[in-house]
């Protein structure tokens, strides 16, 4: 190969990456701070966690809870949805909906459980 | 023949080993086993794509028509993994998370790549000269694989996931279970060989229409 073959290679695989970064930075994250989530007037999803013993059920089909966001920002939570059952387990929790007034309305939401590759305790640790 | 009967009864026992022999996983329960067959065929994807870039380097340097076929087989079987990968992916997604499709940069960054992948294949189809069609869709297909690194290995690292990193990369370990990881090393030794034995038959299969084709215009010629 020609060196100035290389050099335009090189170039190309500079501005490329650097697309890439860039363009991925709004495509790619979805997840976003209750601050930033009170700017923004369409749905969003925010990533947390679900600060434990707030949850109320408030029928089958709702519940509140205060979940922190990664900034340590404190919200209370609406969902409209059944709420999960492993809610304060989980490692992070992802609510998508928008602010109303002072309450996060959340019509989804995502629980990831924190998971190793490890066998499950033979003992029945485990919770469904 | 002796090798593929080997394969077959390889992952026979992969597939009984991950149900039977595997043990459900901390916090996945049973939906865990499903990295059996998720990991590997992500990991194959990408393989698939290197050797397709490979090939089109190569019909870059020497023009033989015979690599551009290669390098299209290659990213066809790609493409066929990556799919695997992501409907998979939706499957465990849905059973860890509680959705198929949450676009979490893992599942935005595939999705990218099936997309600029199918362009592969449009462009392909698009142009009816060989020897043309065989040059654009080299160069596109060495642009293409640029992206692979970064969409696969980068961007899920860089922005906020909720996709699990098997590599432990603050530590520099592998953390799995040791039955975890024998079945998971097995399935992963066993995709490889499937893949391999899939772009075997599609080459041949091929190779063999083309023989086909000439013979016809032989007799075609000599009718005339």
């Amino acid at each position: 190969m020609k060196r100035y073959d290389k050099i335009v290679l090189v170039l190309l695989f500079a501005a490329f990456a650097t697309g890439i970064i860039f363009t991925a930075r709004g495509a790619m994250s979805p997840y976003v701070t209750f601050a930033e989530a009170r700017k923004s007037g369409r749905p969003v999803q925010v990533k947390g966690c679900a600060v434990a013993g707030t949850a109320e059920e408030i029928d089958n089909n709702s519940f509140s809870f205060h979940m922190q966001d990664e900034n340590g920002e404190t919200v209370p939570v609406f969902a409209r949805v059944k709420m999960p059952a492993n809610l304060f387990e989980a490692e992070s929790v992802v609510v998508t909906g928008r602010f109303e007034g002072d309450v996060f309305t959340a019509n989804k939401i995502l629980v990831k459980c924190p998971s190793k590759y490890e066998a499950e305790h033979p003992s029945g640790v485990k919770k469904e | 023949m002796f090798w593929q009967i080997l394969l077959g009864i390889w992952m026979t026992a992969v597939i009984l080993a991950s149900f039977l022999y595997m043990p459900a996983t901390q916090g996945l329960g049973q939906t865990g086993r499903i990295i059996v067959y998720h990991v590997p065929a992500a990991w194959l994807a990408v393989l698939a794509y290197l050797i397709s870039m490979l090939n089109a380097v190569g019909y870059l340097r020497r023009g033989e028509l015979r690599l551009d076929r290669q390098a299209r087989i290659n990213a066809e079987l790609g493409t066929v993994f990556c799919l695997v990968a992501t409907v998979t992916g939706a499957i465990w997604s849905r059973a860890a998370w509680g959705w198929y499709w949450n676009w979490d940069p893992r599942q935005t960054s595939i999705a990218v790549l099936l997309l600029i992948y199918t362009a592969y294949f449009v462009l392909r189809s698009a142009v009816s000269d060989q020897a043309r069609r065989a040059r654009l869709s080299a160069v596109y297909s060495v642009l293409a694989f640029l992206t692979v690194p970064f969409l696969v290995f980068v961007v899920p690292r860089v922005y906020a996931s909720l996709h699990p990193d098997l590599i432990n990369l603050e530590q520099g370990s592998f953390d799995m279970d040791r039955k975890m990881l024998v079945v998971f090393l097995a399935s992963l030794a066993g995709f490889t060989g499937l893949y391999a034995w899939m772009y075997k038959l599609v080459a041949r299969l091929e190779n063999l229409l083309d023989k086909l084709e000439q013979q016809k215009r032989g007799e075609a010629e000599s009718e005339r």
